[in-house]
């Protein structure tokens, strides 16, 4: 289970290569504060839910600049999920 | 809600934004403008998924990045912020779209995102994994109808339950492209499910409707 939920990385002023990266089965959240925040202007913050971080490069996934936000989610038949993320017997 | 084009194809450049994308597939491109229904301020998700369940109980077997369900299993209401709340309803309807052309076209696996723009913030891209165009436009047609139904508080009808067992039936019957002898087809359909033939060409009418014989016009759906 993948989540993403972030704001377009061609925004992002920070060098978040180390901080950002797909974890499977866990969830992630990043979001830049900045000028528009509550944060001040020019103050530049990144926070996700998740402490498990990969290699990979969030640049590389190189996200269409015009999108603001991606949610993913998949279905697979034999494999029975539970709401909670649980895998039934 | 209203999807403005569906297109269908590989689509590279959004290829690393989920990695359960298979490599290769081709991908359903639905562009979805999502606006909160007229006198609805807030939307009730955990009163549309259980209505959800009845339709498509699948569903439940959902991976969801937002853990969209689990809140709604448990009752718990979602982001009432405007944004958040329509980026809800966009995935919610990608899900549907999910489920639907899964179990009509028995996909073993099937998975999608939805991409939110900058600017308008009401409009979403869903790209999702799609083996049968046809099945991709009339489960995005009827989850988009459906979806918005619901928000507005109603029910899903019998006429939704028996759309759904048509066009799996049809699909096995022989590929839905081909179904330019519908006429023919409406008694065989009327005696092996016991509907009447009214019904069944209202059913075909409705599937019509929702583009499943029309690659090119976007159909024409009642405003709701």
């Amino acid at each position: 289970m993948n989540k993403l939920h972030w704001k377009n990385p061609g925004d992002l002023k920070t060098n978040i290569d180390q901080l950002i990266g797909f974890v499977e089965n866990s969830t992630l959240r990043s979001e830049l504060s900045g000028s528009k925040t509550k944060g001040g202007e020019g103050e530049e913050k990144l926070s996700h839910s998740t402490s498990k971080v990969e290699d990979q490069n969030l640049k590389l996934l190189k996200m269409p600049s015009k999108y603001a936000t991606i949610l993913t989610c998949s279905f697979e038949k034999d494999q029975k999920m539970v709401l909670g993320g649980k895998l039934l017997p | 809600m209203e999807i403005k084009e569906i297109s269908y194809g590989e689509f590279p450049d959004i290829f690393g934004l989920n990695k359960r994308f298979k490599p290769g597939g081709k991908k359903l491109k639905v562009v979805l403008d999502v606006f909160m229904p007229e006198g609805k301020k807030k939307a009730d998700f955990s009163s549309v998924y259980r209505k959800l369940l009845k339709l498509l109980p699948t569903l439940e077997r959902h991976k969801c990045g937002e853990n969209l369900f689990k809140d709604l299993k448990n009752h718990h209401e979602l982001s009432s912020e405007k944004v958040e709340e329509i980026t809800h309803i966009a995935h919610l309807v990608e899900h549907v779209i999910i489920d639907l052309q899964s179990n009509i076209t028995k996909m073993d696996s099937c998975s999608g995102i939805t991409c939110g723009y900058k600017n308008p913030e009401h409009r979403f891209d869903l790209f999702i994994e799609c083996r049968d165009e046809e099945v991709g436009r009339f489960s995005s047609f009827f989850a988009a109808n459906l979806v918005k139904r619901l928000l507005l508080g109603k029910n899903p009808v019998k006429g939704d339950f028996r759309i759904i067992e048509l066009v799996k039936y049809l699909r096995g019957q022989m590929p839905l492209a081909q179904k330019n002898e519908l006429v023919s087809l409406e008694s065989k359909v009327a005696s092996d499910f016991g509907w009447t033939k009214r019904s069944v060409v209202s059913l075909f009418k409705e599937l019509k409707n929702f583009g499943l014989w029309d690659s090119r016009a976007l159909p024409n759906l009642p405003t709701l």
